[in-house]
């Protein structure tokens, strides 16, 4: 069943997560970014017919609990996409379109406002699944899933201050996977889990302000996918 | 070199007032502060800005010239409150009242929910990223769900939508 639950932990303690409020709309596959004061939530589908994915953009307040507010709508509805933000901005990329194709749009939208999402480039490859982190000038885009079956182990970036395309960032460590969890600080962004052939439970690390290729990190408890990935000291965070 | 002969503060010190603080911003192991300097600069122009950390008996400065200036080498975990004052050529001003008290952090990676072969878990697990550590059990879920999607800040991490 898809569900429109928000739940919420203290990422500075350890312990069980509590309710925070509803979704406008119930949907699965949902993109997320944030910045100090809102979270952004973008796309997703609601049923697995194109009519059901969502160009819906909703907006918590994270410091307060409650439902989510209409906050606007992405270009085009999108199952599985992908998001990063600035301490300004939102943005979100990927995904599948109302025809079933992948595509590589990069919407964006401005965080402390409300209205809908602009074109800020295209990804390197259409693609969907996977999540993203950021430094304070730079989003990641990883763990990607590709219609071509190549470039799972693909990662790439965007700079905050320019409009444009994405560029190729390098490769993940080991074997190619997509469907995993991303979080970063300003610095280091991990990619978490992940599957293709197998389930994977190590953590591949980039150094952001570099490009090229992850390096391995350490392993999670266990191997899952289609996870939600989070930080509390991402670019997106004065 | 003093500008003794222009006195242009108004209170009879030759060194500035105190600023007023502004906000203490944690980071991984330092504190960014703002401030707003003194109208009553003392006797001669502002060179500059002294922010302190203390915690217990222990302080920490680092010098600017201008907001926010950020404090680094402080220990992850602890409390601190901030205050500054302001520096001429006469010398080092009052401090000016303390900041809110605010800790350092060492950014956590946090995973939660997601699909194990077969089974949909609701597993919350998280690393610090500097550590290149394995991951630790933080908690559950109120919804064992996959194809979530998860945002926060500093002090919340929410966990929102997907399929249960």
């Amino acid at each position: 069943m898809v569900s429109n639950v928000i739940d919420y932990i203290t990422p500075t303690s350890t312990g069980n997560a509590s309710d925070f409020g509803d979704l406008s709309v119930a949907r699965s596959s949902p993109a997320a970014c944030s910045n100090d004061t809102r979270a952004v939530i973008g796309g997703g589908y609601h049923g697995n017919h194109p009519e059901y994915y969502s160009n819906t953009i909703d907006y918590v307040t994270i410091a307060s609990t409650g439902n989510a507010s209409d906050f606007g709508n992405l270009t085009g509805s999108r199952r599985y996409p992908k998001a990063t933000a600035s301490t300004t901005y939102g943005y979100f990329a990927g995904g599948y379109d109302t025809s079933n194709n992948l595509v590589n749009n990069i919407d964006y939208i401005t965080i402390a406002s409300t209205g809908n999402a602009s074109d800020f480039g295209d990804l390197t490859e259409n693609s969907i699944n996977g999540g993203g982190g950021a430094s304070s000038t730079r989003g990641i885009f990883a763990a990607g899933r590709h219609g071509d079956g190549n470039g799972y182990n693909m990662i790439e970036y965007i700079t905050f201050s320019t409009s444009g395309n994405a560029t190729d960032f390098g490769d993940l460590a080991g074997d190619d996977r997509h469907s995993g969890g991303l979080a970063s600080s300003k610095t280091v962004c991990l990619i978490m889990g992940g599957y293709r052939s197998s389930y994977y439970n190590d953590i591949n690390k980039i150094i952001i302000a570099s490009t090229g290729n992850a390096t391995d990190f350490g392993d999670l408890t266990n191997a899952p996918y289609n996870v939600g990935g989070v930080s509390n000291g991402h670019g997106g965070l004065a | 070199m003093p500008n003794r002969g222009k006195f242009i503060g108004n209170d009879n010190l030759y060194v500035p007032d105190a600023p007023t603080i502004g906000t203490a911003t944690a980071d991984d192991g330092s504190i960014s502060i703002t401030f707003t300097a003194p109208s009553d600069v003392g006797n001669d122009a502002i060179t500059g800005f002294i922010a302190t950390a203390f915690t217990g008996s222990t302080a920490i400065g680092a010098t600017g010239t201008s907001s926010p200036i950020e404090i680094t080498g402080l220990t992850n975990g602890s409390n601190y409150t901030i205050a500054v004052s302001a520096v001429n050529d006469y010398g080092t001003g009052p401090l000016s009242s303390a900041s809110s008290s605010v800790s350092p952090l060492a950014p956590r990676a946090i995973l939660g929910g997601g699909r194990i072969s077969g089974s949909l878990i609701n597993v919350i697990q998280y690393v610090a990223i500097a550590s290149n550590a394995n991951a630790s059990d933080f908690g559950d879920l109120t919804l064992t769900r996959e194809m979530l999607t998860a945002a926060g800040n500093k002090t919340r991490s929410l966990f929102i939508g997907g399929t249960t």
